[in-house]
């Protein structure tokens, strides 16, 4: 109820003219005693004489009676204001906010309570209730598993414990096909296979696949998967092709906002080709939303870590693979950009070079290229 | 006693009480400037808030209020030196300014600065030990991380602070579900949905949560409910496809081809580009 709907009803009823809302009237009307209404004024005349706690202790029954009412709300919020209970007034102001966005007293009166260091304040006594069975399981997994939560301080380091595989291609898509027939969806799907074992053999890693067969899996999908499995590293296995038969080499992709070189872009191009961009959380001057900073933040953070990651791929290909190393390029790959975690994007190798192609299909040469990236990862889950 | 309400009319001195109850200098007329400039600035007429202020600021220079949203200003223009050197300004005059310390640290997360950024959070909670912001910061950085160890700890401080931000449970969430503990980010996805049942990022991450609790329809239900909050959501929309594509390919294992085709049909209304729904559809869609 607002006070104009009040007044309305009020007057409607013909009560207006009789002066039921004067002061003498009040006092022996019994009827209208526990009303939101009269609460709310005999409140304001406690606020007058500086009386807040009694005119809190009539606000707060109105208030259960009309939660959404701005006024009674904002006495309310008055009164906490003036007994130094910033915290509760701040609660209350919020509450008005989000029932009247802009009203002007809530506003001015957060923005000052946003100042200072607010005390402690005692938290009204909630109403004994049975816990419902969602917070029941709650606190038993929290008694259960929130002990067991490990962590140092050190914000430099980034945790890796869930590590999401995707094998290129599949299906009805094979990706590149090499001069003697070789596809490139089935050498990542032996690797990824292979990579996923000897992680998982590690006892360090929980290892997921977006695929674990020959399908075919649409690019928005992977992304999801990883996102799904809350994954802390999201690796897209590749392997790279060229019209020019002697390209060879392994490189690595992180994600970047633009690319390495025209090759890279290209590349990113082809790969995004079938899908369509949505839309994200520009930062716009003129705004500043808190949520599309941290967006900001978080996606710059996964790509920085990226990039390091990126490093130590090629830095162990080069021993332990025999290939040139092309080293680490950036583009950017709608399958990393929306990936809510450190993402790559491996090139194992030219399936377009003979040479290659032939090691590829080696059962010998596929475990180097495990073996090597089996090392770093570990050593990016130490970094 | 005269029965007086408080009402718009009489706003100007309730913010000169709530103003100078701090000790400051509140003239009338500052008051007024200020005020004015306060409208500009929500209405979003930085030009207009930033003459406001600074007219302020010559009748109340160190005026604290008047400074941060001066800064804020400058931050809302990306003028993010000007605005630092406002904040920084605050931090000198009074160490205790907490309003300035969170902007500072909130342009340090906007120039992507991590160390600064988690610095001034620290410093922060030094000063503020229930700050609810200080947490909140420092949660979401230890979650971008992935330190579900320091992200929980942080998060629930944030919570405990008698936080009335539904950020702060969403983000605790996220931190609960990446440390394994499903019911505890369901019950504070939960509560971001109590305040903002519109919530599609809540409901798209309860609905994985479910699906990976085993319960498929009540994740599909969930992905349903964003959809018909906002028809575009590409999470909703992708969950959806991915759920649905899965469920097609085990129906066609199985031999139940119509039902397979009926995902797929499903999966391609939802998402147009979806290639394994066209390929399959083609194959055995008529």
């Amino acid at each position: 109820m607002t006070r104009r709907d009040f007044l309305d009803r009020l007057f409607r009823m013909g009560l207006g003219s009789l002066g039921v809302l004067s002061g003498p009237a009040l006092g022996p009307v019994s009827a209208w005693a526990e009303d939101a209404m009269d609460l709310g004024i005999r409140a304001q005349e406690w606020i007058q004489a500086g009386e807040f706690d009694k005119a809190v202790a009539l606000l707060i029954p109105a208030v259960e009676q009309y939660p959404d009412d701005e006024w009674l709300l904002g006495l309310l919020a008055r009164c906490y204001f003036n007994m130094g209970r910033y915290r509760a007034a701040a609660r209350i102001c919020h509450r008005i906010q989000t029932l009247h966005p802009g009203e002007a007293w809530s506003r001015m009166t957060l923005e000052r309570i946003k100042q200072m260091p607010l005390p402690e304040e005692a938290e009204e006594t909630a109403v004994e209730r049975r816990p419902t069975e969602l917070e029941r399981k709650a606190l038993e997994e929290e008694q259960e598993l929130g002990r067991k939560l490990r962590g140092d301080s050190d914000v430099r380091s980034f945790q890796i414990q869930r590590i999401v595989l995707d094998p290129g291609h599949g299906g009805f898509d094979p990706g590149a096909v090499g001069p003697s027939g070789l596809k490139e969806k089935d050498v990542t799907l032996a690797l990824a296979l292979d990579l996923e074992k000897a992680l998982a053999g590690t006892g360090q890693f929980q290892v997921h696949s977006t695929r674990g067969g020959d399908y075919y899996v649409p690019l928005g999908e992977r992304t999801i998967t990883a996102n799904q499995r809350r994954a802390d590293l999201f690796v897209s296995l590749h392997i790279n092709a060229s019209e020019n038969r002697s390209a060879h080499g392994t490189e690595t992709y992180y994600c970047s906002e633009t690319a390495s070189n025209q090759e890279a872009a290209r590349l990113a191009e082809f790969e995004n080709s079938v899908i369509k961009y949505d839309e994200e959380r520009p930062l716009h001057p003129g705004f500043m939303d808190i949520e599309a900073i941290l967006f900001d933040f978080e996606r710059h953070l996964y790509w920085e870590d990226s990039k390091q990651f990126a490093h130590r791929f090629q830095d162990r290909f080069g021993p332990q693979v025999t290939l040139r190393n092309r080293g680490v390029q950036f583009a950017n790959f709608f399958v990393l950009r929306t990936a809510r975690m450190p993402s790559l994007l491996l090139e194992t190798g030219f399936i377009s070079n003979p040479r290659e192609e032939q090691l590829l299909r080696e059962e010998g040469f596929r475990r180097q290229m495990v073996q090597a990236a089996v090392a770093a990862i570990r050593e990016m889950s130490r970094a | 006693m005269q029965r007086i309400r408080l009402t718009a009319a009489g706003l100007l001195p309730v913010l000169w009480l709530c103003l100078g109850g701090w000790g400051m200098v509140c003239a009338e007329d500052f008051m007024e400037v200020f005020s004015e400039a306060m409208t500009y600035s929500y209405a979003g007429d930085l030009d207009r808030a930033e003459a406001g202020f600074r007219k302020a600021l010559t009748l109340d220079p160190d005026n604290e209020v008047a400074l941060n949203h001066l800064g804020i200003v400058y931050a809302k223009k990306q003028d993010l030196e000007k605005a630092e050197a406002v904040f920084l300004k605050v931090s000198a005059l009074n160490p205790h300014n907490v309003q300035a310390r969170t902007w500072l640290g909130i342009l340090h997360l906007r120039k992507r600065n991590l160390d600064e950024a988690y610095r001034v959070f620290q410093e922060l909670a030094r000063i503020d030990p229930n700050s609810a912001d200080a947490y909140y910061y420092l949660g979401s950085i230890y979650r971008f991380r992935h330190n579900r160890a320091k992200a929980v700890e942080y998060l629930k401080k944030s919570r405990d602070a008698n936080s009335v931000d539904p950020s702060v449970h969403f983000r605790l969430a996220q931190a609960f579900d990446l440390a394994d503990m499903p019911y505890n980010a369901l019950l504070e996805y939960e509560r971001v949905l109590q305040d903002n049942p519109k919530h599609t990022k809540a409901l798209n991450a309860k609905g994985w949560i479910y699906y990976n609790l085993g319960n498929v329809q009540q994740a599909i239900d969930l992905w349903n409910q964003s959809l018909s909050i906002n028809p575009k959501d590409r999470e909703a929309v992708l969950s959806l496809a991915k759920v649905y594509n899965s469920k097609a390919d085990e129906a066609f294992k199985q031999g139940r081809k119509a039902e397979a085709v009926e995902l797929w049909r499903k999966t391609q209304a939802l998402d147009p580009s979806n290639k394994a729904a066209e390929y399959f559809l083609k194959r055995h869609g008529r």
